[in-house]
């Protein structure tokens, strides 16, 4: 990936011990967010790429638009926040709770304080137990903590067994999308992938290639010796376990191999099973216009006496890397995320520009969010402007996250420590100064208004010119209306009425790629 | 199986080095919550059971929901949408004999179930061992009308690979252990986990995904057949 990655970020940010000036932090912010420009800009210029993010988002809207309609829906949406703030509230005692619970039933749990913590102890463990091969399904959270590269490192073989997983790893990439991790890739481009991986041509039908997957990757199920998943939710009253997934690979993961390493986010938990109801009701049907997912398991230990399969050891990695010092914040409310991907499906910014352009594991709105709050507002300083504030991913939250105001806090974290150029402090100081005073105000008004107006009228030849240059490039200025919203109100009430919309205040935007 | 306890083996959690990194994991925790409270309880002490975050109603009865005729029919409906094949039988036997059908009609080798539900028709392909097996067979310990989803316990003679291994599944669902709804079947788990079986699926349909292109393409790991049979008395 071209510019400055994130990780490489992450790490002259840790080597330079947080010490770095202001000048140098804002340099390096620059630079970063010159490369999210370059990415950006790349998904703008991949026509491919532009119609399978519109038909993405269009295929899960049309599919969740009846659920969304239920009368039910905003009370069960109150009903997972409740559930999940209540939970975060409490959350030592219910980590304390759930962790004596899975001893109890015979489960390890092993508490991973960062991403190091947890990446040694999974390899410690797989290095002790001799494992050679490990079956992966879908986990956000080793993808946080990058896993894969480090058991690898160990020679020991990881495959994903999700299928969009499998075949981002095939591909070499990151995950796309929260719960379509491949959504992004043609057909034709993974017939590649996988006609390469056999050795011969796997042909070009969907359901040919999801054969040959199966085929491929149900040896490895039973050939592995330790299976890796994420946790959906863990139960505190129970020290359950439970995975949410369609295609049979998470329950193959947690049945065969003889050891089961569960790898969580502290965050990820509810108090009891009847607190799980409104979650697993809205978690689908937000995620993918489905009442139920395929397979809802619940794990609880390893396998008990007497019984023929299912794993004989469990043992469960809860990850802090960064959490706690979410709890108790302003952004707290972002650890009750369950993890729908409905904000990404509703994002007008990630439907333009994917989500490979964030760099970050995770995407989209609640990606804006959580990787800087994860990784250091300085790795990800960019991600906050990725938005448009327009609230689609506010409106549709699973878990009522008002994402956007979180973003907009972000921004003026960002602001404050000098993340960002000079240029936007000083444009909202310089705005204040003269929004504070009317006539100063209306002076101004007098200049700009004929020269906004002369703007609009050469058109054209000014677009992406100028210092509102990248704004102007995509957009159609709107016309500024005759005479201003001040002269309007000094003449009366009777003269104001009528609508008068001439593009709204955030202009048109003009269709592109 | 190998000891987990053994003193190099990082599983050891209650060593006291790993004890000490999870109290100071809880501690972190808990001074972000509230910094001002005073510190940690005594080690040791029992943690007191959490209320759960919802005002959990009591449990429906399940008799009383057992024959109401529209839950029947709206799990039977569906079952349908999931492209599941259904049969309303009137017994137990009715259902043998439908499956010892299905089984002779798919020329099926071997069908895989717990010993216990074996019987005589079925008795000469039967096998313990879903691997390789065409079909695996299992009793569904409850349904959710709501979803089309039957729930099926791991135990001793029930493995987790009966309804997940063999390319098509069937389920025996007796009437009166369909619920209508999904939270009615968590109401019903128990309470504590040592009197949880190891797995509880809730299982909707065949195994499917949208990855590829976002295609919809049945029986990816798990089966992409599934047949229940709802019995109208066990």
């Amino acid at each position: 990936m071209a510019g400055v990655s994130a990780a490489s970020r992450r790490q002259a940010s840790a080597e330079s011990g947080g010490s770095t000036n202001a000048a140098s932090r804002r340099q390096s912010s620059a630079a970063s967010r010159r490369a999210f420009d370059e990415r950006a800009e790349r998904a703008l210029g991949d026509p491919a790429l532009q119609q399978v993010l519109r038909a993405g988002q269009d295929y899960v809207q049309a599919l969740s638009v009846a659920a969304r309609a239920a009368p039910d829906w905003p009370l069960a949406l109150d009903e997972v926040a409740r559930v999940r703030g209540a939970t975060l509230a409490r959350l030592d005692r219910y980590v304390e709770e759930f962790a004596s619970n899975v001893e109890k039933v015979g489960g390890h749990v092993f508490f991973a304080a960062d991403a190091a913590e947890a990446r040694r102890h999974v390899v410690d463990l797989a290095e002790l137990r001799g494992v050679r091969l490990v079956v992966k399904s879908k986990s956000m959270v080793t993808e946080e903590i990058g896993l894969n590269p480090v058991l690898e490192a160990a020679g020991i073989e990881v495959v994903e067994t999700d299928l969009g997983e499998f075949i981002v790893q095939l591909a070499g990439e990151r995950p796309f999308h929260i719960l379509k991790p491949a959504i992004h890739l043609p057909l034709d481009r993974i017939r590649a992938l996988f006609s390469k991986a056999a050795g011969r041509d796997v042909g070009g039908d969907a359901h040919a290639m999801t054969r040959y997957a199966r085929d491929t990757l149900r040896d490895k199920f039973f050939a592995a010796d330790m299976g890796i998943s994420g946790a959906n939710f863990g139960v505190a009253a129970t020290g359950s376990v439970v995975l949410v997934t369609n295609e049979g690979n998470g329950r193959m993961v947690t049945t065969l191999p003889r050891t089961h390493v569960v790898v969580m986010g502290v965050e990820r938990l509810v108090p009891t099973f009847p607190d799980l109801e409104a979650i697993l009701k809205v978690l689908p049907r937000a995620g993918v216009g489905l009442r139920a997912t395929t397979y809802v398991t619940a794990l609880t230990g390893p396998r008990r006496a007497g019984e023929a399969d299912g794993p004989e050891e469990l043992h469960v990695v809860i990850v802090d890397n960064g959490r706690s010092r979410m709890l108790g914040s302003k952004y707290e409310q972002v650890l009750s995320c369950i993890r729908c991907g409905a904000c990404l499906d509703v994002c007008p910014v990630y439907r333009k520009i994917g989500g490979h352009a964030y760099d970050a594991v995770y995407t989209g709105p609640i990606g804006a969010v959580f990787s800087p709050l994860l990784d250091g507002l300085a790795c990800h300083a960019e991600l906050p402007f990725a938005s448009s504030l327009c609230g689609a991913c506010t409106e549709v939250c699973s878990a009522r996250i008002p994402l956007a105001e979180l973003i907009r806090e972000l921004r003026e974290d960002a602001v404050e420590q000098g993340l960002v150029a000079p240029a936007w402090g000083a444009g909202f100081d310089g705005f204040a100064a003269v929004a504070r005073r009317p006539r100063l105000w209306g002076a101004l008004e007098t200049v700009a208004l004929p020269l906004l107006r002369l703007m609009t009228a050469v058109g054209a030849p000014l677009r992406g010119r100028g210092p509102l240059g990248a704004w102007t490039r995509d957009r159609e200025f709107p016309a500024p209306q005759r005479g201003s919203f001040r002269a309007l109100w000094a003449r009366g009430p009777a003269r104001r009425d009528g609508p008068d919309d001439r593009g709204g205040p955030l202009g048109r935007e003009r269709g592109r790629g | 199986m190998t000891d987990p306890t053994t003193v190099a083996d990082p599983s050891a959690a209650s060593g006291g080095e790993a004890s000490v990194e999870r109290e100071a994991f809880i501690e972190r925790l808990r001074l972000r919550l509230a910094p001002d409270a005073p510190t940690a309880p005594t080690p040791n002490a029992s943690v007191p059971p959490a209320p759960s975050a919802s005002a959990t109603p009591a449990p429906p009865a399940p008799a009383a929901l057992a024959f109401a005729a529209d839950t029947i029919a709206l799990f039977v409906e569906r079952l349908g949408g999931l492209g599941v094949t259904v049969a309303e039988v009137a017994s137990l036997a009715q259902a043998r004999q439908g499956l010892e059908r299905l089984v002779a009609r798919r020329r099926w080798s071997a069908v895989a179930c717990a010993a216990d539900l074996c019987w005589d028709g079925i008795a000469a392909r039967h096998t313990l061992e879903a691997r390789d097996a065409p079909f695996g067979l299992s009793r569904a310990d409850w349904a959710v009308a709501e979803t089309g989803s039957v729930v099926v316990r791991s135990s001793a003679c029930v493995r987790r690979g009966y309804s997940l291994v063999p390319p098509a599944v069937g389920f025996f669902v007796a009437a009166r252990r369909i619920l209508p709804t999904v939270g009615d079947v968590l109401r019903a788990l128990p309470v504590e986990g040592s009197a949880l079986p190891s797995c509880v699926s809730f299982i909707s349909g065949p195994s499917s995904t949208s990855d590829l292109a976002a295609i919809h393409v049945v029986g990816v790991h798990g089966p992409g057949e599934v047949f229940v049979w709802v019995m109208a008395e066990e």
